[in-house]
């Protein structure tokens, strides 16, 4: 294949995915500069090694794969810490949900009724690394257990148990906004 | 099935996720357990909320038309003049200074995090195709862009005598504050200079200078020479894989221009 049609090739299979790309990217970094910068490294990795895709494969979650690979080693070189990869806060999440679901009361579920996209956001953005990534891919990016499994590396049970601590931590957060929302509405 | 174990696979039941066998047994005890019935519509509203409020927001216009762009370039390989070059001129580079951070010859005190983001940043930029927003040689054209972008004035110094030119500008961000970028080119170096707000921030100083000047404070970490002062209510960070000697000329230019502009005082 000529340079050209290579080219050409790779933007039909997988530019259309740009939205997602980008979406994706801003949820991991949580800012808009870095996100563009993000996708644009995931593009041309995913240029360099478009001979390594498997055209009858999911062309999404392979880029979604070298997008997170990308953005924990720009944080590596950046000499940040990778958030939410540090078991002990790994442990100390685990223990403090370790009261299990159904601990709250029916009145809450009235509260979560009013949850604006932005309380969705600002709630999800709490989130140490793993669980927020584990809730995009699953609930809005909509991508199976398998995809995520490979997206990220980690065995199928990883990925059911990381989501089902992502969530109950997405609830405790947003619960928490809507209570800080309808307290300073009180006071007004 | 237990109320235990359901709870553990109530989300994968919820996603369709559990085999078969898994799926029958995880009904069969909805069927009768009240409790986690409630537990079960709990768990779907909160899925349910995520789908179809949670904004999925798309890629900026210009983003497409960047990375088509890019690809473009990287299809047709390095070119003379591309801002690629930095890449291959920074790879081996790189690769020495891992080396001798291996042996143990620098890096025997870890810079601020602040330097070594700011280094960070300076690499990650010049492994980019067309990493400038604003690709311009004018000093106007690159201040008068960051107007109303950036809470403050973007001085653009005139590094030409040095054999420096300015290739353009972008913003960036440092720690979570906005940062105006800009871009200088010295045959296969890039040459980045940093301008954002100080308030806030731990940065080194020059005090203290071995035998060097105490308005900047310079080291050099991955292998880039970095120079880093506080002027007014900005800091100014210069980084480049130019000798330290340039790199601190370049300093005195910036310097000199922010002096004229701000009166003492002021």
């Amino acid at each position: 294949m000529g340079s050209q049609a290579r080219r050409e090739e790779f933007e039909d299979q997988a530019l259309v995915h740009l939205d997602r790309v980008f979406h994706l990217a801003l949820r991991l970094t949580r800012n808009r500069t870095e996100a563009e910068d993000l996708a644009q490294e995931t593009y041309l990795r995913a240029f360099k090694h478009f001979d390594q895709f498997d055209p009858g494969t999911n062309c999404r979650a392979w880029l979604f794969a070298i997008l997170r690979n990308a953005f924990l080693n720009q944080q590596k070189r950046q000499g940040r810490e990778v958030p939410g990869l540090d078991e002990g806060e790994l442990e100390r999440f685990a223990t403090e949900m370790a009261d299990g679901p159904g601990t709250l009361e029916s009145p809450e579920e009235e509260l979560l009724k009013g949850v604006a996209g932005a309380e969705l956001v600002a709630a999800l953005e709490r989130l140490p690394l793993i669980f927020r990534e584990a809730v995009v891919l699953a609930d809005v990016e909509e991508c199976s257990y398998k995809e995520i499994a490979q997206i990220c590396g980690v065995p199928m049970g990883t990925v059911m148990s990381r989501l089902s601590r992502g969530r109950r931590l997405l609830r405790r957060a947003l619960e928490t906004l809507v209570r800080e929302r309808e307290g300073l509405r009180r006071l007004r | 099935m237990t109320c235990q174990e359901l709870r553990a696979c109530l989300g994968a039941h919820l996603d369709g996720e559990l085999d078969l066998s898994l799926s029958l047994a995880a009904d069969e005890h909805l069927a009768f357990c009240v409790g986690c019935q409630w537990a079960y519509a709990r768990e779907r509203e909160l899925r349910t909320l995520v789908r179809t409020r949670f904004p999925r927001e798309g890629a900026p216009a210009a983003l497409g038309e960047r990375i088509r762009g890019a690809l473009a370039r990287a299809a047709r390989g390095p070119r003379i003049g591309a801002p690629r070059r930095w890449f291959y001129w920074a790879a081996p580079a790189a690769a020495l200074v891992l080396i001798a951070v291996g042996v143990g010859l620098w890096q025997r005190s870890a810079p601020p995090p602040v330097v070594r983001e700011l280094v960070a940043k300076h690499a990650m930029y010049s492994r980019l195709d067309a990493p400038a927003e604003i690709v311009s040689a004018s000093q106007e054209a690159v201040a008068g862009w960051f107007k109303g972008k950036v809470r403050f004035d973007v001085a653009v110094p005139d590094f030409s005598p040095s054999g420096i030119r300015l290739v353009g500008g972008r913003l960036a961000d440092l720690s979570d504050r906005q940062v105006a970028y800009l871009l200088y080119e010295k045959g296969r170096n890039l040459v980045s200079l940093f301008a954002f707000p100080s308030r806030g921030l731990a940065l080194p100083s020059g005090e203290g200078a071995s035998g060097g000047d105490e308005r900047f404070y310079v080291a050099k970490v991955n292998g880039a020479e970095v120079v880093i002062w506080t002027q007014g209510p900005l800091a100014y960070a210069l980084v480049s894989s130019l000798d330290r000697e340039s790199l601190l000329e370049c300093a005195d230019t910036v310097w000199r221009l922010i002096g004229s502009r701000t009166p003492p005082g002021a």
